[in-house]
């Protein structure tokens, strides 16, 4: 179906144009490739470029020195110089000396409130508030019940300006002369003063001088980084660099054309061994609905895309129990509007869904709730006397409960029928025919609902049910069952006999096969609630109904909180009904996931 | 006459609820540093409130101890919030302070050490007090005393004690006439704004903490200072409740401080009274008044003797929390701290 065909490639070049080419293949953004490493390992021919990504370093060591002075590196702006290993080594040992006299003020322990309150002492500049020589000046905080305190004992022996203060603290400015610092020192200690170093320099003032040419050289790092990662990629096979990954057929002629002459791309056959990545690629309808898929497990790439089938299974399901034409109008719309304002997937689903229920809830003559509306439509276009199918009359529960059945019964079947193909196509054969989700387990489910048809009297025909043919019907398809591992163990090189021994064998699949067969028939009851939805939903609606006739007056508002409630409440236990429906009843019968991601090539 | 509403109790009967409880006592008692104490208190109890803001690694003691008392007094205030205009009758916890405050400042006067008067000062109460706190720690002398307190209950007894020098001031004299004064116009009050059953029960709760009062000083007098049975009953406030005057008689004039805890044994608090050896006499007053509050609040319904219960229970939990900080911070043993908490 919808997995995109993938063909692997050799990008081939010289040394001069490697970093062209990994930076061309990364802007493209169509090549998933291939590490060097695992591609050594899977005997691709080669040797990985050990290089040694010394600029992770750097870049370390400039952002320790950013956070010195209290900026955030930016390399937005590019970087407009170039710069040898020497030229970084040389310029981070300069700055680690000009730098040095922050590493011995204690930072650590400021929180922002200090550093806002060390801000506000700026323009007192810190090396003059440093160079008094016969008042000495303190800087901290205090407790704000300390503050009060401190204007009784200021007169003591010091001065005090409150800088900045917050329900808790309050930061001040301490002026004391030498011959009283030690008795301001124990009056501050006795009120909980907690000291903060006036710096000796004025980190922003540096800030400011080094900002452009810490950025330029962290730009400059930054992208040596980047193309030391990228060699990662890099197999190199004498003068010849080569990139290996996949891009997707339907791409290939536009990634050669973003190329120039210099790099040579072939396409590559016989590397069975490298699994292919998979990518989903589905039509606006069913694209939505991959995020459930993916929830599950990415399809392998020999496998086929279920989404399709998903999306209109579940839409189908969902607009069954769901059916009303005005709350499926309001999740088609609402969703709708959401996906396209947010590009959220799920509302995208809900909106789909609502298409749906609409479509139900039209043919069950539903309009939030009120089953009168629609009846001259109905007459109209159906020629019936009240409305197609009413759901609430009690005459209609068991063709209702019936078809639910019925629906299980044909989705099993085509689940089948898709397992034998994808089955076939992998080259598993054992599985496909002799495997419960099989030709024998086709066979025998079919059977078996004809044997219930006969009893249930609605098809008549007399051999189909004769001894013979009943006994090759099930008895050979459970002996299919029971041999199904021998089989594939024979498909697989191994002996038909089992090493345990038969007896061993023959316990652990008689156990199995009664849970075969025990799930054909919970699996296909568990379709029953397809029918019991579609009661709970109108009953909860006809209890929406019964509460506008008590109310009178109110009626508009419990209409409006009633369909509003059992929109959410049926919306959500429904939509998580029905993936279960999709994950137990229908992927467990074909579909086993477990395939690689399509990675667009990254520094990452 | 209720002066609280029935919210009031609700909200005191929930805040009771939330109280440090024995899990937690327990964890704290194993902390090692005054920053671990700060920091359980702010993650994990009903403190993160008051602790919000607060550098716990670097918190000082003292400065812990006070932001307890702090936000046990602004509970205090939130939930009178919930009563009505005469909610001004629980400011009567603030005499206690005003007392104490008085006191340090005499000493002050005696020694001239103001720093230690200044960092103790609770200045969240300033504004309830009567008389000018501040104008307090700038006293020098004793009439600038009398002068910042001369609108107080207290200044009258300050007068008449008035020493010619501080040496001969008698610190224990006046704080016990102080004392009483504060008892008698609580009284006073309780008997003006209330009346029929609801006074006694009120009065009797006073009366109770009245009576271990004089209990703890009588005790202190025997023990430390083999103060004379005249000296003591000039000492004690007389109001009589659980003890009669005999029982209180008998205490004063028992032969050694052992035999008052011996008599406060067979008291009717027998139940509340520790039978460990050496243990202190405040604890154990302190545990008879936190048993009794304990069961008011467990069982009564009038939002009055909740608040006032609520009150001691939760200063009662501020002294323990403090115990154990003080403990840590010494480095007591972790089984001797938890042998002075009251829970």
């Amino acid at each position: 179906m919808a997995i995109q065909k993938m063909q692997f490639i050799r990008l081939t070049t010289d040394k001069s144009h490697m970093d062209e080419m990994l930076h061309t293949a990364l802007e493209s953004k169509l090549l998933s490739a291939e590490s060097a490493t695992a591609l050594v390992s899977q005997h691709v021919k080669g040797d990985p470029i050990q290089e040694v990504n010394y600029f992770e370093e750097d870049i370390n060591v400039l952002q320790g020195y950013a956070n010195l002075l209290g900026i955030s590196l930016d390399a937005s702006a590019g970087c407009a110089h170039e710069y040898t290993k020497e030229d970084i080594d040389a310029k981070l040992k300069q700055w680690e000396s000009d730098f040095a006299c922050f590493n011995n003020s204690a930072r650590g322990n400021l929180s922002p409130e200090d550093e806002a309150a060390l801000d506000l002492i700026r323009p007192l500049n810190y090396s003059d508030l440093h160079s008094l020589r016969y008042i000495d000046i303190r800087f901290g905080r205090l407790p704000v019940e300390s503050i009060k305190k401190l204007s009784v004992l200021e007169q003591e022996a010091f001065i005090y300006e409150v800088v900045m203060q917050n329900e808790r603290y309050a930061w001040v400015l301490i002026a004391t002369s030498d011959g009283y610092y030690r008795k301001t020192m124990e009056i501050l200690q006795s009120l909980f003063f907690e000291n903060i170093d006036i710096p000796l320099v004025d980190r922003k003032a540096y800030a400011e001088k080094y900002r452009g040419e810490l950025n330029d050289v962290y730009a400059y790092c930054l992208l040596g980084s980047s193309k030391t990662k990228l060699h990662a990629y890099i197999l190199k096979d004498d003068e010849d660099y080569n990139l290996y990954g996949f891009v997707a057929n339907s791409d290939l002629e536009r990634f050669k054309g973003m190329f120039d002459e210099a790099i040579t791309i072939e396409t590559m056959d016989g590397y069975d061994t490298i699994k292919k990545p998979t990518r989903l690629k589905n039509s606006w309808f069913f694209r939505p609905f991959e995020m459930f898929v993916k929830m599950y497990s990415l399809p392998d790439y020999t496998e086929i895309d279920p989404t399709p089938f998903l999306a209109i299974t579940y839409c189908l399901l969902f607009g069954i129990m769901f059916g009303d034409l005005g709350q499926g109008a309001l999740l088609f719309i609402g969703g709708l509007l959401l996906e396209k304002k947010t590009g959220n997937q799920l509302a995208g689903i809900v909106g789909r869904c609502g298409i749906f229920a609409m479509i139900f809830g039209f043919l069950f003559g539903s309009v939030f709730g009120n089953e009168e509306i629609l009846v001259p439509v109905h007459q109209a276009l159906f020629n019936v006397e009240h409305l197609l199918f009413e759901t609430m009359n009690s005459a209609n529960t068991m063709t209702l409960l019936i078809g639910a059945i019925a629906i299980g019964v044909l989705l099993t079947l085509i689940c089948q029928s898709m397992n034998i193909f994808i089955k076939f196509k992998q080259g598993h054969k054992a599985e496909a025919i002799y495997g419960q989700n099989g030709i024998a387990g086709l066979v025998f489910f079919a059977y078996v609902i004809f044997f219930v048809l006969k009893f249930m009297g609605m098809i008549n025909v007399p051999v189909l049910f004769d001894m013979p043919v009943c006994l090759i019907f099930i008895i050979i398809p459970i002996i299919c069952f029971f041999l199904k591992e021998r089989f594939e163990a024979v498909e697989h090189g191994e002996k038909f006999t089992p090493k345990a021994g038969w007896g061993n064998y023959a316990l652990e699949a008689f156990f199995e096969c009664f849970e075969v067969v025990l799930s054909f028939i919970t699996n296909t009851m568990s379709y029953l609630r397809v029918g019991g939805f579609v009661l709970s939903h109108a009953g909860m609606m006809l209890v929406v109904m019964t509460l506008m006739d008590m109310v009178g007056g109110a009626s508009p508002l419990v209409f409006v909180i009633g369909n509003l409630f059992v929109m959410a409440l049926e919306g959500l236990i429904v939509g998580i009904q029905t993936l279960r429906l999709e994950y137990y009843e229908m992927f467990s019968r074909y579909f086993v996931g477990g395939g690689k991601q399509f990675t667009v090539m990254s520094v990452d | 006459m209720s002066f609280a509403s029935g919210a009031l109790s609700a909200k005191a009967k929930a805040m009771y609820g939330r109280r440090i409880k024995h899990a937690d006592y327990q964890a704290l008692i194993q902390k090692k540093s005054v920053a671990d104490v700060a920091s359980y208190l702010k993650h994990e109890t009903y403190y993160s409130d008051i602790m919000a803001g607060i550098n716990e690694a670097n918190i000082h003691r003292g400065q812990l101890e006070m932001l307890l008392r702090y936000d046990w007094f602004n509970r205090f205030s939130a939930l009178l919030r919930y009563g009505n205009e005469k909610s001004h009758f629980y400011h009567y916890i603030i005499g206690h302070n005003e007392i104490e405050q008085i006191m340090a400042c005499l000493h002050m006067i005696e020694h001239g050490d103001k720093l230690e008067l200044v960092s103790k000062m609770p200045v969240h109460l300033a504004h309830y007090m009567s008389f000018d706190l501040f104008a307090l720690a700038k006293v020098s002398d004793y009439e600038q005393l009398l002068e910042v307190v001369r609108h107080s209950p207290y200044y009258q007894i300050l007068l008449e004690s008035k020493p010619r020098y501080m040496s001969d001031f008698d610190y224990v004299g006046v704080e016990s006439r102080l004392t009483k004064i504060y008892y008698d116009d609580l009284i006073k009050t309780i008997h003006s704004l209330f009346n029929g059953e609801k006074r006694d029960k009120i009065e009797s709760m006073f009366t109770v903490l009245i009576e271990l009062n004089n209990i703890i000083k009588i005790y202190r007098l025997k023990k430390y200072y083999n103060a004379s049975a005249d000296k003591i009953r000039e000492v004690i406030t007389p109001h009589y409740g659980s003890f009669s005057k005999e029982m209180i008689n008998k205490m004063i004039e028992a032969d050694d401080a052992d035999e008052v805890l011996e008599q406060l044994r067979k008291s009717r608090y027998k139940n509340y009274v520790s039978d460990q050896p050496f243990m202190y006499i405040e604890y154990q007053a302190k545990a008879i008044n936190y048993a009794i509050n304990r069961q008011t609040i467990n069982f009564s319904t009038d939002p009055d003797f909740v608040l006032m219960s609520y009150m001691v229970l939760s200063e009662t939990e501020v002294d323990n929390l403090v115990n154990i900080i003080e403990g840590i911070r010494y480095h007591i043993a972790p089984d001797k701290i938890a042998s002075l908490l009251i829970e």
